[in-house]
């Protein structure tokens, strides 16, 4: 049996088992609590899984391996970003997060201003990360489905939207939460499984095999710095939104409202940046592997971006049934990210921008999820299967960092922000960082760029916060007692008039 | 009458312990936040600066035969997982006890 036969096989096995895991545990659905947040039910350890697997998606997997293989050193860098990211939304914001929030990260935000406007602006943003986010994992999919069936890539674009409205439509969050738990367990799975692999084929001689991965060949010596990054201004824009950005990815923090309370929270992150380093760990000695292994098929191998490099590894080590479990856990990996993505845009149309008090918000959101489906599937579609996807998720990073981080930081702390503040500064970020990009050498269409950053967020980061201190001198103090309850409710909880009777 | 009288001064009250608690818990927090948060973004601002603009120092070769850079990649990996769990045990032993205890009628 090949290995495209064997990969389609357990990728149709783990369509339909995701399929029924989600209709079961979508029947729980019913309220709007449960498909949004997952009824605050999910315990710490299943929600830092399901986080990781929000947070590895296929290009995780393959372009963490294929950038090891092509770039050496600055690899770990993008590596390590992910990792970093979680110091601040630890120490600054999820417990408060969790105390503030009920559904989503927009939710957090109007709590202290109660500003339709306000709502509005942050829908906006939230639909723009989810939307650049969804896209791009779209059309990696889409690609991964067409080399996985041999498809067209306008067919594998409508098969991998199907599925993912299909999970979020049946299962909502409990949906998104089972599908993500499976696909983390199945990808830390295939890690390990080829780091076995690895260990067997070079005889447990680790030192052997990282001496020969780090040797310079064909051009390329690996241990030395600047091979992918050559400007240090872009590395320090790349690196200030994979380490805020996090904070500021609305798919990411609603994972933070799906357990019960800020203690919770805070085990859930602990547990989720354990599982990441060892994921991270898995996936660079895999990349050395690959480096060690793979050096004489560079050319071959550069040509696909480096994202062959995992599944050609695979088959060199087990033969077409690993090739075929890697490439059909590979895309599986990508349909749990996007039904994420997912229930966060349905949630900022169906809350945010177009809220109804008629009780009827789970169909809505079902429709809702459905429409946006549809979308995101003819999108894909018109930028067709060589659109480069890495310049949506910089896209999204940069505006999570510029347009949210500084937003909710300012309201978490700052006594005098403002709602005119807040709404400046989310308008400001989100602009200035699609502005900047469209003036960077990565889409300008001419050979002279104005902007020579092709990562915007060290410039719009600061136009964020400076948009955040702008609007608020410029209009009217807000009262004192709003900022004061928040105060108190971000330390405890929305009970904390109750904590308060109790301690009495 | 005087029941009716009662129940604005009992929510005062109310409100002030909140709000004393409340304070208490932010100044601990603030407190294990600036011990674990200040090295780690004196850690993470160190490693930039080497990356973007230090690569011949990281290039300096160290016992083992291996260089610089593989000795800060290798504390960059462990430094979040580190300061993750020490600023959970730390909240836990500060903040959750302090919370626990006044929710304790005493």
């Amino acid at each position: 049996m090949s290995g495209r036969t064997i990969a389609l096989l357990l990728f149709a096995a783990l369509v339909l088992a995701g399929l029924i895991l989600t209709y079961l545990a979508g029947r729980r659905s019913r309220t709007a609590g449960e498909f949004w947040a997952a009824g605050g039910g999910i315990s710490p350890t299943r929600n830092a899984i399901a986080t990781l697997g929000d947070l590895m998606s296929g290009s995780a997997l393959l372009g963490g391996i294929g950038l090891m293989f092509l770039v050496g050193y600055d690899s770990l860098l993008y590596l390590v970003l992910p990792l970093l990211a979680w110091i601040p939304v630890m120490l600054l914001v999820a417990e408060r997060l969790r105390n503030l929030g009920e559904y989503t990260l927009t939710d957090v935000l109007v709590r202290r201003f109660r500003s339709g406007s306000l709502r509005t602006v942050l829908a906006v943003s939230t639909l723009a990360i989810s939307g650049l986010y969804l896209l791009a994992q779209v059309v990696v999919a889409g690609n991964l489905f067409t080399l996985l069936s041999g498809t067209g890539y306008p067919v594998a674009v409508v098969v991998t939207g199907v599925i993912m409205v299909a999970y979020v439509g049946l299962g909502g969050m409990h949906g998104a939460t089972v599908i993500q738990v499976v696909k983390a367990v199945l990808l830390i799975g295939v890690l390990a499984g080829l780091t076995v692999l690895l260990l067997v084929r070079f005889g447990g001689d680790v030192g052997g095999m990282v001496a020969r991965a780090v040797a310079p060949a064909g051009g390329l010596d690996p241990l030395r710095p600047g091979n992918l990054l050559k400007d240090p201004w872009d590395l320090l824009s790349v690196a200030l939104a994979g380490t805020l950005g996090v904070a500021g990815l609305p798919h990411v923090m609603m994972r933070i409202f799906t357990v019960r309370d800020a203690v919770h929270a805070r085990r859930s992150v602990t547990v989720t940046v354990a599982l990441l380093t060892v994921a991270t760990v898995l996936i660079a000695f895999v990349g050395l592997g690959a480096s060690a292994l793979l050096r004489n098929e560079t050319k071959e191998l550069a040509a696909s971006g480096g994202n062959l490099v995992a599944p050609r590894l695979a088959e060199l080590l087990g033969g077409a049934p690993t090739l075929g479990i890697v490439s059909a856990i590979a895309f599986a990996t990508v349909l749990a990210v996007v039904a994420g993505l997912l229930v966060n845009a349905s949630s900022a149309v169906v809350r945010d921008i177009w809220p109804s008090r008629a009780g009827d918000e789970v169909r809505r959101a079902k429709r809702t999820t459905v429409a946006i489906g549809v979308v995101v599937v003819v999108v894909a579609i018109a930028l067709g299967p060589t659109f480069n996807a890495t310049l949506l998720v910089t896209l999204a990073f940069a505006v999570a960092a510029s347009a949210n981080v500084p937003v909710l930081l300012f309201t978490l702390t700052w006594r005098r922000f403002t709602t005119t503040g807040a709404i400046t500064g989310v308008l400001t970020g989100l602009t200035a960082a699609v502005v900047l990009m469209l003036l960077g050498p990565t889409l300008w269409p001419g050979e002279h760029p104005p902007i020579s950053l092709s990562a915007p967020t060290l410039i719009a980061l600061p136009l964020g916060v400076l948009g955040c201190v702008v609007g608020t001198v410029l209009s009217r103090r807000a009262p004192a007692g709003d900022f004061a309850a928040i105060q108190i409710e971000s330390e405890l909880g929305r009970g904390a008039r109750a904590t308060a009777e109790s301690a009495r | 009458m005087t029941t009716a009288g009662a129940v604005p001064d009992e929510e005062a009250a109310d409100e002030q312990t909140a709000a004393r608690l409340a304070d208490e818990l932010r100044r601990r927090r603030r407190r294990v936040v600036a011990v674990l948060g200040l090295p780690s973004l004196a850690c993470s601002v160190a490693h930039l600066g080497l990356v973007a603009f230090g690569q011949d120092v990281l290039r300096e070769p160290v016992p083992g035969g291996l260089t610089v850079d593989w000795i800060v990649a290798a504390t960059m990996l462990v430094l979040p997982w580190a300061v993750c769990a020490l600023f959970a045990r730390a909240a836990h032993h500060r903040l959750d006890a302090l919370h626990a205890g006044a929710a304790v009628p005493r």
